[in-house]
C-alpha cells in the first residue's frame, strides 16, 4: 500500500463539503489516502488467514501477548518474530520487578543484614530499571512494524465506519504514539479517546491493534453512540431525553452487556435512584453498547452476505430499542454541515 | 460475569471506570472526558527511603 502510515499530519480526512479550508489539492491527497485504507479493509477481510474481521477476537484487551499473537494471523506482520521481543521485555520486566521488590525490603531492613546494602540493592535496581526500559523501547519499535497490518485494519474499519454513520471524518484523530497513565497502582495505555468539548474521537492504532480485530470498530461505535446521546441531549436539554416512567423501566431492563449492566448496578438497582446523576450515565453507557452492537452486526452481517439481525435478535429489550430509536430520531451530528439523523436502527430493523 | 464500575482519580479529576465486555477498560471523567484503554502488566511502585 503506498499511503504510507503513521503521521498524524495526513490525519485530517475530510469531506469536500466540511467546513474546514481544505484546499482541492489536500482532499485529493486525504481522499486518496480514504481509497488507500478502505482497499487496506478489504484486503484485511479477504486476505489468507485474515479470518472473520468482526467476529473472535475477543478478551485480548488484556495483557495476554502470545494469546493475541495467535488469535490475530493477518493482523500482523509474519516475518517479524514479535514474541521474542515480548519474552525478552517481559523477563528484563520481572528481573526489574525482583529487584525493586529486594530494594523495598532492603530499605526497611528486611531480609538485609547491614544498613549500607541499600545502596547495593540501589544500583541493582537502576541496573535492572534500564535493561528494562532498553528492552520496552527494542520491543516497541519492533511492535510498530509488527502490528501496521493491524493498525492499518483499524483505521480503516474507524473511517469506514464514521463515514457509514456521517460522522465528520475530520472528527477522527489517528496516532500510532501511546499514552501511558495510572489508576489504583495499575498502569494503563490508552487506545480511544474522547473529547466532549470538541467531539473529537482520538483512535490510538496500537492500543486498537494489539486489543483485538474488533476493538477498532467496536471502540468508535461505542463513542459514535455517545456522540448521539450528548447531541440529542444538546438539542431537547439535559434530563428530557426520556420521563421518569421511562427510566424506571430502563432501569428495571438493566444493561444491554456486562459493561452497561455494571453501570446499572452502581446506580443503586436502578429503581432506588430514579432522576440520579448515575442513572443518566448508565443509559448513555447502554445506548453507546446498542449502539455498538448494531454496528458489529451491520458489519459481520455484511462480510457474510446475510440479512442483519434486529435489536431484538440482538437480545436487545424493547424498551432499550424504542429509547435507542428516540435518540437516534433526535440525533444530528454537531457541525451543522452534517444534518443526516443516524440511520442504524431503521437498517438493522428493516 | 458481570463487570463492577469503580472510582477513580486522574491528576485530580474524579471519574468512574469499568472492564468493557471486550477486555478494554474505559474511563468515564465527570466532565465527560473518554479513555478507553488496556491494562498492562504489573510493575512494582518503587517505595521511597524514610
Amino acid at each position: 500500500m503506498g499511503s504510507g502510515y503513521g503521521a498524524t499530519s495526513r490525519l485530517a480526512l475530510a469531506a469536500p463539503s466540511h467546513r474546514c479550508s481544505i484546499t482541492a489539492e489536500v482532499y485529493q491527497k486525504t481522499q486518496s489516502d480514504y481509497e488507500a485504507m478502505a482497499q487496506a479493509l478489504a484486503t484485511a477481510q479477504d486476505g489468507e488467514g485474515a479470518g472473520h474481521p468482526f467476529h473472535g477476537n475477543q478478551h485480548t484487551g488484556g495483557t495476554g501477548r502470545a494469546e493475541h499473537a495467535e488469535q490475530v494471523p493477518g493482523m500482523s506482520n509474519a516475518s517479524i518474530d514479535i514474541e521474542k521481543f515480548w519474552e525478552k521485555e517481559d523477563a528484563a520486566h520481572e528481573a526489574r520487578n525482583e529487584a525493586v521488590r529486594e530494594y523495598n525490603k532492603a530499605i526497611t531492613g528486611k531480609g538485609w543484614a547491614k544498613k549500607e546494602d541499600w545502596k547495593v540493592a540501589q544500583a541493582e535496581m537502576e541496573k535492572a530499571e534500564q535493561a528494562w526500559k532498553d528492552a520496552k523501547k527494542e520491543m516497541k519499535q519492533a511492535e510498530l512494524k509488527w502490528l501496521k497490518p493491524g493498525m492499518e485494519h483499524a483505521k480503516a474499519v474507524c473511517i469506514e465506519e464514521a463515514k457509514r454513520q456521517d460522522f465528520p471524518v475530520d472528527k477522527l484523530k489517528f496516532t500510532t504514539s501511546e499514552k501511558e497513565f495510572n489508576v489504583g497502582g495499575n498502569s494503563f495505555s490508552e487506545a480511544g479517546h474522547f473529547d466532549p468539548v470538541t467531539k473529537e474521537i482520538t483512535c490510538r492504532l496500537k492500543g486498537m491493534a494489539l486489543s483485538s480485530k474488533t476493538a477498532g470498530l467496536e471502540t468508535i461505535s461505542h463513542e459514535l453512540g455517545h456522540v448521539a446521546f450528548h447531541v440529542a441531549e444538546d438539542t431537547v436539554g439535559r434530563g428530557k431525553l426520556w420521563s421518569i416512567a421511562r427510566e424506571k423501566e430502563l432501569a428495571e431492563a438493566g444493561g444491554v452487556s456486562d459493561y452497561s449492566k455494571s453501570y446499572w448496578s452502581k446506580a443503586g438497582a436502578g429503581v432506588h435512584c430514579i432522576g440520579s446523576g448515575y442513572n443518566r450515565l448508565a443509559v448513555n453507557e447502554t445506548i453507546a453498547e446498542i449502539h455498538s452492537k448494531a454496528a458489529v452486526e451491520h458489519a459481520a452481517a455484511k462480510y457474510e452476505g446475510r440479512p442483519e439481525k434486529t435489536l431484538k435478535e440482538l437480545g436487545v429489550p424493547e424498551v432499550w430499542k424504542t429509547q435507542y430509536n428516540d435518540i437516534m430520531g433526535i440525533s444530528k451530528w454537531p457541525t451543522g454541515a452534517h444534518d443526516s439523523r443516524l440511520s442504524v436502527t431503521e437498517e438493522v430493523d428493516a | 460475569m458481570t463487570a463492577v464500575v469503580k472510582d477513580f482519580v486522574i491528576d485530580g479529576r474524579k471519574g468512574t471506570y469499568a472492564q468493557l465486555d471486550n477486555g478494554l477498560f474505559k474511563f468515564v471523567f465527570d466532565d465527560g472526558e473518554v479513555r478507553i484503554a488496556r491494562k498492562n502488566t504489573e510493575t512494582v511502585p518503587v517505595k521511597e527511603k524514610q
